[in-house]
């Protein structure tokens, strides 16, 4: 858990929370105070050589327990901060339900149970991928076809449930179909053919598990295009072991299958109890989790076998004794070699701890006290395996907190644990987010294979802003979710698309702020779809919602990969088809731009009848040729512009390209205009081509009389 | 006549904190006084408590869009001569003539470039016909 988060992340968190955050605070200085206050009063004592009363023990007692409650209170309402309700991974994963049941054609009934479950939002991030694998899993090797399920029985439609609930020291995720269930056989046949087992042994869960787990063994018949080639299942085990958790499952042939994932719950700063223990002139925090005992033993206890080295007798068994400086083996820890140090009873002090069934004994120098420690994890700069990250003991001294997995997984010469991989992989640049799991429409990243790019393309977005973007379109999934969700409820519901619309609208802009341009794109393929839906003029239908469950999705992984680093700006060509197909066709209009200085300018019938009445006023005609650099305008809006200004000194009677173009965009950096005015010749040239020129970009401006 | 922006006061409409507090650190930074509004029916609120000078507004909002507040502002009695600038990302064709024939201006493209902004107000503050009549 010990995992550097960036700096930039968000999280929205109640205001209730902070008011009792500033409460604490409050409580916090008082009773700083009130410490400052008796650290007085017993100097006072002291100076005058009196004897400290029972009333200043008392005081001094009282503090140390309102302070031990506030920082308890504190911790508690730190860890309640971090933590969100699963109503985004409800979504999510109905989402992919959405999209399997789509792509495999299997009718899904799909239970969310646990959505008000309240879960560290790092955890969340980190069970998704895991989750949104079992569901594919389930569906694709679980789910058996319609015509099987009614042959067998069982409703057509396959069931699924996905179930999240806290114990008091676990988050448990149990996913349940009503599949055909495992082939165990077939799993048993493949752990002899592995080697896992023999011929006559019985097959335990653990070996089916690691059959399962196996990278390159499928339990599917066929490899199909949902859950991949086989991969998988060991991705997630190393996901939740990554996370100190552990995968089981239960199945029955016919009935269903039932994946649990446990994880521990995360204290929000890392604080773990802790047996502290001298090494050389090192300090090590083991977690107390961990420790199975600490004890003394004479020297001539410890016996030495050729092959295996130095073993110690502990309860019923003999366990490897190794040298806690030597395991570590770091330049800066060797300094302190590691002789048999023996205490005054001239007895080695040897730590024994436990990784999930394996055990090790350690030899120290001194056992020191147990306590409270908090975690400072090491940032990347500085990775020492073995150690997961430094603490502040008391008296300000420095002290190590010791990797449980990892120190076994050295002390058994089982090289790096799954879990101090994955954190190599994250730590080191250019890592892909998600430790590779192959799904969830990874080619929208892989397109161009230039692996991450993160600021090239936008130089002119400052980082920081990049993800105060990405945060802000975070922050409006939710919304966005339970509106799409309502509108495949609802497809008429005019309020739902309205606020689809304008969500999907919103995040277009802001990726376009961000730098992210095909992202915009992409988005607003989807926003368009919507925005016909607004008019009227397209029916939410499933093709629809397809798109717009598409756009989400994309959006998510845009915003999972921004933050990661590694989002390389692409458009999804899926959704941009999809999109187009289902937006009416335009009617074809001419495309071409028509020649503005040698055609004629044809009037509407009412312009020339105006026309001619104005010649009867005497009221000149002119017309006004100009070309103008639109800059960063397109160009027909400037047009439309020039074509108000000249339109408030007189009346416009033609224009050249004939304003229906120019409304159409075909117009290009210049125009002419006929028009009638009453002003003064000599005025009104002078104000109208210094005007246009000044405010208009125009370069080329004649006005001449006509008519 | 450059128009002293100091004596201004603009009235900034947009749904999004973020792309509304951008817009109007800009105007700040032109030394324009900035009102700001979520959407047309705020807008119009601060609009009645008077004193604006000028109206640069989003398009896609909530309760009331751009569109509408173009019409409302220019059904008004009261301050339909204001001039109104609309930023939006839609850059559609569609999109910028119903605003122009709602009422708009000038419009601008979201992302927005400063120097634009500078150089749109300035314009929609010079009407041509006061050009004219200033001699």
């Amino acid at each position: 858990m010990a995992e550097a988060h960036s700096s930039s992340e968000n999280m929205l968190v109640k205001i209730e929370n902070l008011d009792k955050l500033l409460n604490l605070a409050g409580d916090v200085i008082i009773s700083s105070s009130n410490l400052g206050l008796a650290q007085k009063n017993l100097q006072a004592l002291f100076e005058s050589h009196k004897q400290v009363n029972q009333e200043m023990v008392d005081s001094v007692s009282d503090l140390a327990t309102t302070s031990a409650d506030i920082s308890s209170e504190l911790h508690h309402l730190v860890q309640a901060i971090r933590t969100v309700d699963l109503k985004d991974l409800s979504f999510r994963t109905r989402r992919i339900i959405r999209d399997i049941s789509r792509k495999t054609g299997k009718q899904i009934i799909f239970d969310f149970e646990g959505e008000d479950t309240s879960i560290d939002k790092t955890v969340v991030e980190q069970i998704y991928d895991p989750i949104s694998h079992q569901l594919r899993n389930a569906i694709d090797h679980g789910i058996e076809d319609a015509i099987t399920r009614q042959k067998d029985g069982k409703s057509p439609e396959g069931h699924i449930v996905l179930r999240v609930y806290n114990t008091e020291s676990e988050t448990f995720v149990e996913i349940e179909d009503d599949g055909a269930g495992v082939n165990m056989e077939m799993i048993r046949e493949k752990a002899i053919a592995l080697g896992k087992m023999d011929e006559g042994d019985e097959l335990t869960e653990d070996v089916a598990l690691d059959v399962i787990c196996s990278a390159g063994v499928s339990t599917a018949k066929e490899v199909s295009e949902v859950s991949g080639r086989g991969v998988g299942m060991d991705v997630v085990r190393n996901h939740i072991s990554e996370l100190g958790g552990t995968v089981s499952f239960r199945t029955e042939a016919g009935k269903g299958s039932t994946f649990i994932f446990r994880v521990p719950l995360v204290s929000a700063v890392n604080i773990v109890d802790a047996l502290v223990v001298r090494s050389g002139r090192f300090l090590f925090g083991f977690p107390i989790s961990s420790v199975i005992s600490s004890m003394s033993i004479p020297k001539e206890e410890v016996t030495t076998t050729l092959s295996k080295g130095e073993m110690v007798k502990h309860l019923n068994s003999l366990l490897p004794l190794h040298c806690l400086n030597k395991l570590l083996d770091n330049e800066e820890l060797k300094e302190s070699e590691c002789g048999d140090v023996v205490d005054d009873d001239g007895k080695i002090p040897i730590l024994v701890i436990d990784y999930k069934g394996t055990r090790i004994a350690l030899k120290i120098s001194e056992f020191l006290s147990p306590q409270k420690l908090v975690i400072i994890p090491f940032n990347g700069a500085l990775n020492v395996d073995g150690l997961s990250g430094t603490t502040v003991l008391g008296g300000r001294k420095l002290g190590f907190i010791i990797d449980v997995t990892s120190l076994v997984a050295r002390a058994t010469g089982k090289g790096y644990s799954a879990g101090s991989q994955a954190k190599a992989d994250k730590n080191g640049k250019g890592g892909k987010a998600g430790a590779g799991l192959p799904e969830v429409k990874a080619e929208a990243v892989e397109v161009p294979k230039a692996g991450p790019t993160v600021g090239d393309e936008k130089e002119d977005v400052p980082a920081d802003n990049v993800q105060e973007f990405i945060a802000e379109i975070e922050k409006m999934m939710p919304q966005l979710n339970e509106a799409l969700f309502g509108l495949e409820n609802d497809p008429t519901n005019s309020e739902q698309i309205n606020l689809a619309f304008r969500l999907f609208h919103t995040i277009k802009g802001n990726l376009i702020m961000t730098g992210y341009a095909k992202g915009g794109e992409t988005v607003h393929s989807v926003e368009s779809v919507l925005d016909f839906a607004r008019s009227g003029q397209v029916d939410v239908s499933p093709e629809v919602m397809d798109v717009l469950m598409d756009g989400v999705s994309y959006v998510e992984d845009l915003i999972k990969h921004s933050k990661a680093g590694t989002w390389v700006d692409a458009v999804n060509d899926e959704i941009l088809v999809a999109g187009a197909s289902i937006l009416p066709k335009k009617e074809e209009t001419a495309k071409t731009i028509v020649d503005v200085s040698s055609g004629d300018i044809r009037f509407s019938h009412e312009a020339s009848y105006r026309a001619v009445d104005y010649r009867k006023q005497q009221i000149a005609l002119y017309q006004c040729y100009v070309e103008f650099d639109p800059g960063k305008q397109p160009s027909f809006l400037v047009a439309c512009l020039i074509y108000k200004v000249v339109s408030e000194l007189g009346d416009v009677l033609g224009t050249l390209p004939p304003l229906v173009d120019i409304e159409n965009g075909l117009v290009e950096g210049k125009m002419r205009l006929q028009f009638a005015s009453g002003i003064d010749p000599d005025k009104l040239k002078k104000t109208l081509v210094g005007h246009l020129t000044k405010h208009y970009g125009v370069t080329v401006a004649n006005l001449t009389h006509f008519g | 006549m450059e128009k002293d922006f100091n004596s201004l006061k603009a009235l900034a409409v947009d749904d999004h904190e973020n792309t509304r507090s951008r817009l109007v650190s800009s105007l700040k930074g032109f030394g324009i006084t900035v009102v700001e509004a979520e959407n047309g029916i705020e807008a119009l609120d601060r609009l009645r408590e008077g004193g604006i000078d000028i109206i640069l507004t989003d398009i896609v909002m909530p309760e009331m869009d751009g569109f509408e507040l173009c019409g409302e502002v220019r059904r008004s009695s009261d301050f339909h001569s204001l001039p109104i600038v609309v930023l939006s990302t839609h850059c559609d064709t569609n999109y910028i003539i119903k605003a122009l024939r709602y009422g708009a201006d000038d419009y601008i493209a979201k992302p927005f470039d400063v120097e634009l902004v500078k150089k749109v107000i300035t314009r929609v503050l010079t009407p041509v016909l006061k050009e004219i009549s200033d001699g």
